[in-house]
C-alpha cells in the first residue's frame, strides 16, 4: 500500500493512457501505477493544504483543486 | 466548492496557463487565474465544468450554460440540476430528484428506487451505468441493484483504467473490480 494512503478517499483522476490511478486523500496526495510503483505526497513534501476534492491531468501534470484554492503539481509544487 | 473555484481551476488549465518549457528548472509563483463570473440565471453552485466541440459547458443547480470564446451563450438551458454526465457516445444527460434524462428529454431513467443523494454518475466502457451514492454504489439493470460489499460507504468518485479496472473511492478505503474478477470487488 502506498504511503499516505488512508481510509477516507475524496477523488479519483487517471492519467492520459489509464495506467496511473491518482487518488485525493486527506493529508495526501497518492499515485497507484500499473507497474505496482506506488508514490505518495503529504505536507512534508510541499502539499500545500488538501484535501483535493477534483483533480484532472493535464499533459501528464497534476491539477488539484480545494477548498483553499488551486494547486499545480509538476516538479515542484506551485 | 465555489463556482468562482472552478472556474479559476477550468481557466488554469483551459488557457495554457502552465510552463510551456518541459524543463521547467525553477518555481515561479504568479497568479494563474481569470474571474468570470456566472450569468445571474446560473446561480453560484457550480456542478460540473465540460467539455464541448464548442467550448466549454457549466453546469450549475440551475441548468446548462455553454461558454465560447469568452461570452456565455444565449443557448442556455434553465432547468433544476443535481448531477451531470455524459454517456459512451457524448450525449449529456442531467438529473434531479426523480429522474436521470437527456436533454432533449427522449431518454428517461427513474432514480425514485435510489433512497440516498447520487454523489456522481458513471458510464463505464461497456456501457453500463452506475450511480454513486452516500450509501452505496449501484448498477442499472431493469432496476437499481446495490454493489453489496459497497453498501453504507460514501461513494466520493469512480473512474475505469485501462485494464478496465473499475476504482471507487470511498469514505471507508479504495476499492476495486478487475474485469477478470468478474464482480468480485476488493479493497486495496
Amino acid at each position: 500500500m502506498a504511503v499516505g494512503n488512508e481510509r477516507y478517499y475524496h477523488s479519483l483522476a487517471l492519467n492520459t493512457t489509464g495506467d496511473a490511478l491518482y487518488y485525493g486523500a486527506p493529508h495526501s496526495i497518492g499515485v497507484i501505477r500499473q507497474n505496482g510503483q506506488h508514490e505518495a505526497w503529504s505536507g512534508a513534501h510541499g502539499l500545500p493544504y488538501g484535501p483535493a476534492s477534483v483533480m484532472r491531468l493535464i499533459d501528464e501534470e497534476l491539477w488539484i483543486g480545494t477548498t483553499e484554492g488551486v494547486i499545480q503539481k509538476d516538479t515542484a509544487w506551485v | 466548492m465555489s463556482a468562482r473555484l472552478l472556474i479559476l481551476f477550468w481557466l488554469a488549465v483551459g488557457c495554457g496557463c502552465r510552463p510551456q518549457n518541459s524543463t521547467p528548472a525553477k518555481t515561479f509563483q504568479q497568479k494563474r487565474s481569470r474571474i468570470i463570473d456566472l450569468p445571474p440565471s446560473a446561480g453560484k453552485a457550480v456542478l460540473r465544468i465540460l467539455p464541448s466541440d464548442e467550448g466549454v459547458v457549466v453546469i450549475t443547480r440551475n441548468g446548462v450554460f455553454p461558454y465560447h470564446d469568452g461570452v456565455w451563450r444565449s443557448d442556455s438551458m434553465r432547468v433544476p440540476v443535481e448531477q451531470a454526465v455524459y454517456d459512451p457516445s457524448g450525449t449529456l444527460w442531467l438529473s434531479n430528484s426523480k429522474n436521470l434524462f437527456t436533454t432533449d428529454n427522449r431518454q428517461v431513467i427513474d432514480l425514485s428506487a435510489l433512497a440516498d443523494p447520487v454523489t456522481q454518475f458513471f458510464w463505464d466502457l461497456e456501457n453500463q451505468l452506475y450511480a454513486a451514492t452516500t450509501d452505496g454504489l449501484y448498477w442499472m439493470a431493469d432496476t437499481w441493484q446495490p454493489i453489496t460489499p459497497l453498501k453504507g460507504r460514501l461513494i466520493h468518485a469512480l473512474v475505469q483504467d485501462a485494464d478496465s479496472t473499475l476504482w471507487v473511492a470511498t469514505s471507508d478505503g479504495l476499492w476495486q473490480r478487475k474485469k477478470s474478477n468478474g464482480s468480485t470487488w476488493t479493497k486495496r
